[in-house]
């Protein structure tokens, strides 16, 4: 009598067929892991650049002595900063106006030079300056410009914020 | 013996569903479809400083890819530089157009995401910048790796 219950219960049961649903899951699991492609760990620099506009060139003596004392070369609102390039696309000098600051190749410590002298620069109240113009040879690599823009963007204004408005001209063009 | 054989094995197939129902989890999770409009073969220059975008927009950033050789792609595809750009611009103005947004002056709202490959030379990056500035774009993020060898 208690084999007969034990039958009857048996066939009672669900028996789900795992196998096709396995098959699928297998399947989903093979596109993920071909789709699969880790994120890479980027991050960017923002820069808000405005399409170039003539400025009024205006003027001051400290701007001037700030900038080696080149008459019409430092405006009151925009530092201009000059890099040239070698043949390989490296950073042979920068300028502030006319004055070289830099001079060779962009290592460590010509990194840490530039961002003394520009903090230097900025740290003067009594001029102006809100923004940075780059003055680029043509021949300069990306990878050296972002060096260059990256201390130009750790530079505090006088009101205490960071150096966002970084523009661009060609050297070749603008001579 | 012979009943036994004659049985077919029936292995139980739930632990193994599981562990595969994880791992598509995991991989649901983790799967980046943005990573499609980036092209990974590029050699982005390394900045520490770089940090994530945070951009809270509606509006997709425009992505641009450009390798060694000034080939400018987008979705893996090759693409003429001023015809992708205006037509990108033109589709966005639309767009906030449509979503009762227009522009209230000439700049567009949307920042442009530059991919460029670290031998890239000015020349070519400034000529992309000033392609996506007579179109209207002003915000410009310009991306770099946070530690070399992180893609």
């Amino acid at each position: 009598m208690s084999r007969r219950r034990k039958r009857h219960r048996k066939a009672a049961s669900v028996d789900l067929n795992m196998a096709a649903m396995l098959d699928m899951a297998f399947q989903l699991l093979a596109f993920f892991i071909l789709t699969f492609r880790p994120a890479p760990v980027e991050g960017q620099l923002g820069m808000h650049m405005p399409p170039p506009i003539p400025l009024t060139n205006v003027k001051s003596n400290k701007a001037q002595e700030a900038g080696g004392g080149d008459a019409g070369l430092m405006d009151v609102e925009k530092l201009d900063l000059s890099i040239d390039s070698n043949s390989q696309g490296e950073v042979a000098q920068i300028k502030v106006g006319m004055r070289p600051i830099i001079r060779g190749r962009l290592d460590a410590s010509a990194t840490a030079s530039l961002h003394r002298q520009l903090r230097d620069i900025f740290i003067i109240q009594a001029i102006p300056f809100d923004r940075i113009q780059l003055i680029v040879d043509d021949r300069l690599h990306y990878n050296e410009l972002m060096k260059i823009i990256d201390v130009c963007t750790q530079q505090v204004l006088p009101n205490g914020k960071k150096m966002e408005r970084i523009s661009f001209i060609s050297a070749n063009r603008s001579t | 013996m012979s009943a036994q054989s004659s049985e077919g094995a029936d292995p139980n197939l739930t632990p193994i569903l599981d562990l595969v129902f994880q791992l598509i989890t995991f991989f649901m999770l983790v799967i980046n479809f943005k990573g499609a409009s980036m092209d990974l073969s590029l050699k982005l220059p390394v900045l520490g400083s770089a940090r994530p975008l945070t951009w809270d927009g509606k509006q997709e950033p425009l992505l641009l890819n450009i390798d060694q050789d000034g080939s400018v792609k987008a979705y893996g595809l090759t693409v003429d530089i001023e015809k992708h750009v205006e037509r990108e611009a033109r589709l966005l103005k639309l767009q906030l157009e449509s979503v009762g947004t227009p522009l209230k002056g000439t700049d567009l709202p949307v920042p442009v995401i530059i991919r460029a490959d670290r031998n890239v030379p000015f020349k070519l990056l400034n000529h992309i910048i000033d392609v996506c500035q007579k179109q209207g774009y002003v915000q410009f993020s310009l991306a770099a790796m946070t530690r070399e060898g992180g893609n």
